[in-house]
């Protein structure tokens, strides 16, 4: 016990700081090419929202967790606020509102509503009594937390944070326990919200269209030239995944990206650019580096010693899985698109800071082991 | 807590979970990576590529076409369009009744635009396509004529030099005002001009705009909006006119930016254009001059046809069709016009215009009996002194042949019956030689009934076989054979094959393949290359037996007697021999003039000249024209005289009955 203790931080402490380092360093170098094809300098601002994540994570860490569990309701209820006045005093960016501006940069409150939710259910399931299985009457209030900024967020209009928030906070649901019919009576209800919201034109037409150009989506080259506006964004996307081939074009080859064709292509579509120029081998070595990263994260959740930390980090840890679950799959044509932003490759600092925060609460559970 | 405890127990059953819905996710991804990078990577490839790089054919300039000095009878001339896309028209109405106010537009031409306007706004895709609003502005070429006009700086509008009239310039009046009318644009394209207009139309064709049909057969050759020769050498020679387009290859940025393939990395730089290859130039074995003769001696009538061929060489001098039309305005315009020179109560639609009757078959009539005497010379049931009497007809088994002289010829040699025409002599020959020989003569020797060969497309003609009628008609009777022998009942022949078929009399038994296409020019090398005589086959006939048709011949012009003496041409003799067909047709629905007109014979005159040395060979045909030797033969003498004007020099030795005064006013026109 107590040489375990002489070690302060575990491997698993160890693997998951030096899994983002990698991940953080690979997304630099990726940023750094794609910019040298426009000419284009994000990735030098880039490297500032790196070492500032990397300093919140480190400062996430440090903080004692009860400070967070006292204070969830409050992040929680300023994320929610903030969410309410995006839609009003958001800056409009294709027809939607999701930024406040902030001179140069702005800011992407629905970024900060991941963890938040987080730890509002981890809050919420810590002073539970923890029966062995929750009835779905129990999980009501849970249930309003996660659909609270659900709801604000689908209103920017935004359905892949929105979806990544639901995604989330059913995983710390379903890691607490729920009763199976509970679960099953859940995703019901959800599949049956599906058709009324597409009938009701809750899902956007944009949204809906990008539906069907997924499901249309195939290795056919695009017939018509009207066809290709819409198709382009996806079809471009996998064409630049798919020149990767096994060893990648490498920066000088990789035309797709060269040419401009990728759209977003330093935001939700790096991956595409990175495949194009690392290859298959390149997009093996980087999904293996998010897998240490996830399964360390889920770790340190296992071994938290407090209820709270646990789900927190199950929480941070889903924050990460579902990103890169979504976000590989929209770019590989698995899933319509729903924009949503790659952790820690994609530029932006709202959504590098908030992954930080999600690792930083993952670290914190892994670090303060001992001091329950 | 260590090892004993790690984390809470209650967890560790959804930690395995977790971890295994992990793996599985991740495999998922793995896979689809893997499906897309590995296993399509290459599909994927080829598509980003194929998707980025353009190819823009570039159109090769058809190959003009002349005539045997070089004259031009056919090329390509850049015309403007007024294009616009409606997306981009800000203001329509204002914006059309500016282009009225610069005159580059009437009133009509505006409501029509504007309607197109409206229309294709209303959808969502065709309001970004391009459409032209108005073919052909007005630019310094006439739109009568098509000559360059003259730009008068008093009244700042453009005078044409040939028709006298003044016009705005449309195309620089819009380039001039293009700023002020967002949504249009200039577009220019090549149009194919005729500058003689109805002169060689029907030798040289014309070419219209691709049908969609088409487009589809031709497995990516063609494209819409893509023009093809429909007629004439325009036609015959399509491919080698048309050339190969040539294809710009460059790879588009994103951003719309031209990027050139060289300077791209594999598989791109792969990717080359190149150039169009011009069509070939076309120089036909025409004569402008002979042409223009014809055109003006066959006005007079309503529907003719004239050919001209160089006997030594088969080249076509002349090849007319009358009535004409101006092959220009098709492409221009898509409609046919009236031919110029139609008289009034004339319309050219019964005398179908765009027929080459130069290629046509008809009833030879009496032009036969050239073939006639040749066989019946060679079978031994005829020669120089064979005397017959003819009283008007011949009597064939209780059938009255008649003779076209009512009252007959008398008694009558070989020769006089061929100047005088006697039928009632070829009855008796073509009793002899049966319609087996004589067909065997007309078709397998000298050629009547089959293609000659020439570059555009003909009709074949008939000499009727006993077998023929047999399989055709049902029935055979002995008396075909008299009226084989006269180029009546079913004997039909081309102008052409008549002309080809007298050369090979004239040449010493040289059956040639009629030549429209003197040369063809390679563009992109400069080469040239002349066509050649082909001789098809030749035909044994001893020199007496020619010399007996030729004085036969000679005397149907220069006797007194003679059929067509009435168009001799004392000062350089041509010989020839006259036709008068039946071919008496009925159509429903025509103006009694034109019912009437079709009562009426063919007249044919085939003749050589000069006739002591023969060497060109004019077929005249004048449709329901009457008699060959009045209304036939004149035409072909305008025809000799212009021939004889251009080549003077070569037969001084042959000039007769006049002084050397007249000589040299022929010599330098």
């Amino acid at each position: 016990m107590i040489s375990r203790d002489s070690h302060p931080f575990s491997r698993a402490v160890w693997t998951t700081a030096l899994s983002l380092v990698a991940i953080v360093i690979l997304g630099l170098v990726n940023l750094s090419n794609a910019a040298s094809y426009t000419g284009e300098t994000f990735h030098q601002t880039q490297v500032l929202w790196v070492v500032l994540g990397l300093l919140i994570a480190a400062a996430v860490a440090a903080i004692d967790m009860r400070f967070f569990e006292q204070l969830s309701p409050i992040i929680y209820g300023g994320a929610v606020l903030l969410l309410i006045l995006v839609l009003f005093f958001g800056k409009e960016v294709n027809f939607s509102r999701r930024w406040f501006s902030l001179g140069e940069q702005s800011i992407q409150p629905s970024e900060f509503a991941k963890p938040a939710v987080v730890l509002m259910l981890a809050r919420f399931f810590h002073g539970e009594r923890n029966p062995e299985r929750y009835t779905l009457r129990m999980l009501l209030k849970p249930l309003g937390y996660v659909a609270a900024p659900a709801a604000l967020i689908m209103m920017q209009p935004d359905l892949g944070t929105s979806l990544v928030v639901i995604a989330v906070g059913f995983s710390v649901m379903l890691f607490e326990g729920i009763r199976l019919r509970s679960f099953l009576a859940l995703l019901g209800t959800i599949l049956l919200l599906v058709p009324v919201a597409w009938q009701l034109d809750i899902i956007q037409p944009y949204q809906k269209e990008r539906v069907r150009t997924w499901l249309s989506m195939s290795g056919a080259a695009p017939e018509a030239r009207d066809d290709a506006d819409t198709r382009m964004q996806p079809e471009q996307a996998l064409w630049a995944v798919g020149s990767g081939g096994v060893l990648g074009r490498g920066g000088q080859n990789a035309v797709q990206s060269r040419l401009r064709y990728l759209p977003e292509m330093h935001n939700d579509y790096i991956l595409a650019s990175f495949a194009e120029e690392r290859g298959f081998v390149g997009c093996l070595a980087l999904l293996a580096v998010y897998l240490a990263l996830i399964y360390s994260m889920l770790v340190l959740a296992i071994r938290a010693r407090e209820r709270f930390a646990v789900l927190v980090s199950v929480g941070a840890t889903a924050i990460v899985f579902w990103q890169v679950v979504f976000n590989v799959g929209m770019v590989t044509g698995i899933f319509p698109v729903v924009g949503l932003t790659l952790p820690f490759l994609s530029y932006g600092g709202s959504s590098m800071i908030s992954g930080m925060i999600a690792v930083g609460l993952a670290l914190n559970a892994g670090i303060h082991r001992g001091q329950v | 807590m260590i090892g004993g405890h790690d984390g809470f127990i209650e967890y560790r059953t959804h930690f395995r979970w977790a971890v295994l819905l992990v793996l599985l996710a991740f495999l998922v991804l793995v896979g689809r990576m893997f499906q897309v990078q590995v296993v399509d990577g290459k599909r994927y490839e080829t598509l980003a590529m194929v998707s980025h790089v353009v190819r823009n054919r570039i159109q090769p300039a058809r190959g003009s076409i002349h005539d045997r000095e070089g004259n031009v009878l056919a090329t390509d001339v850049e015309v403007s369009d007024l294009a616009l896309v409606p997306h981009y028209v800000r203001d329509p109405d204002g914006e059309l009744a500016r282009l009225k106010e610069l005159g580059a537009l009437t009133a009509e031409e505006g409501d029509r635009i504007a309607a197109q306007i409206a229309k294709a706004r209303l959808d969502k895709k065709k309001r970004f396509h391009r459409l032209v609003g108005k073919r052909n502005l007005i630019g310094s070429r006439c739109p009568e004529d098509m000559s360059e006009m003259n730009f008068d700086s008093a009244t700042g509008r453009l005078v044409c030099p040939k028709c006298g009239r003044t016009f705005i310039d449309q195309r620089a009046v819009v380039q001039a005002h293009l700023h002020e009318l967002p949504g249009f644009s200039l577009q220019s394209r090549m149009v194919r001009w005729y500058p003689d207009r109805v002169l060689s139309a029907h030798a040289v064709g014309f070419v219209n705009e691709v049908t969609a049909a088409e487009v589809e057969q031709s497995g990516g050759k063609l494209r819409a909006g893509d023009v093809v020769g429909r007629a004439g050498i325009e036609r015959a020679l399509d491919a080698g006119l048309r050339g190969v387009p040539g294809e710009d290859v460059f790879v588009r940025s994103a951003g719309g930016r031209r990027i050139e393939t060289k300077t791209l990395p594999e598989p791109f730089n792969a990717f080359q254009s190149s150039p169009p290859v011009a069509g070939q130039d076309v120089t036909l074995t025409l004569d402008l001059s002979l042409q223009q003769a014809a055109v003006s001696a066959l006005s007079r009538y309503r529907s003719g046809a004239l050919v001209a061929l160089d006997a030594e060489t088969g080249e076509v001098l002349a090849m007319v069709s009358h009535p004409s039309y101006e092959a220009g305005r098709r492409v221009v315009t898509g409609q046919a016009a009236a031919p110029k020179n139609a008289r009034p109560g004339m319309d050219p639609q019964y005398y179908a215009p765009m027929l080459n009757k130069a290629v046509e078959a008809y009833p030879p009539g009496s032009t036969f009996k050239i073939i006639t005497t040749i066989a019946a010379l060679m079978e031994g049931f005829a020669s120089e002194d064979l005397e017959m009497n003819c009283p008007g007809f011949y009597l064939f088994r209780g059938h009255k042949f008649r003779c076209f002289k009512r009252y007959g010829h008398g008694k009558i040699e070989l020769i006089d019956a061929i100047a005088k025409s006697c039928d009632t002599y070829f009855y008796v020959l073509g009793e002899q030689l049966g319609i087996d020989s004589l067909a065997h003569w007309g078709r397998d020797v000298y050629g009547i009934g089959e293609p000659t060969g020439i570059e555009i497309a003909e009709k074949s003609g008939l000499v009727p076989t006993e077998r023929w009628y047999l399989r055709r008609k049902h029935q055979y009777q002995p008396g075909f054979a008299l009226n084989t022998a006269v180029g009546q009942g079913d004997v039909k022949a081309t102008p052409l094959a008549m002309a080809r078929a007298y050369a090979a009399v004239v040449n010493g038994g040289r059956l040639l393949r009629p030549r429209l296409v003197r040369s063809v020019r390679d563009p992109a090398t400069g080469e040239v290359t002349m066509s050649q005589p082909e001789v098809q086959r030749t035909v044994e006939v001893p020199d007496a037996f020619i010399d007996i048709v030729q004085q036969g011949m000679y005397g149907a012009v220069n006797t007194e007697d003679g059929t067509a003496h009435s168009a001799v041409l004392p000062e350089l003799p041509f010989s020839g021999k006259t036709g008068t067909a039946q071919a008496r047709e009925r159509r429903s629905g025509v103006p009694a003039e034109v019912a009437a007109w079709l009562q009426q014979d063919h007249a044919w005159f085939v003749g050589f000249g000069p006739s002591k040395r023969p060497r060109l060979v004019v077929a005249a045909f004048v449709e329901h024209g009457g008699f060959g030797g009045a209304e036939a033969a004149p035409i072909a003498r305008k025809v000799f005289e212009a021939y004889y004007a251009g080549h003077a020099e070569e037969f001084s030795d042959l000039w007769q009955g006049f002084d050397e005064e007249v000589l040299d006013v022929v010599r330098e026109p």
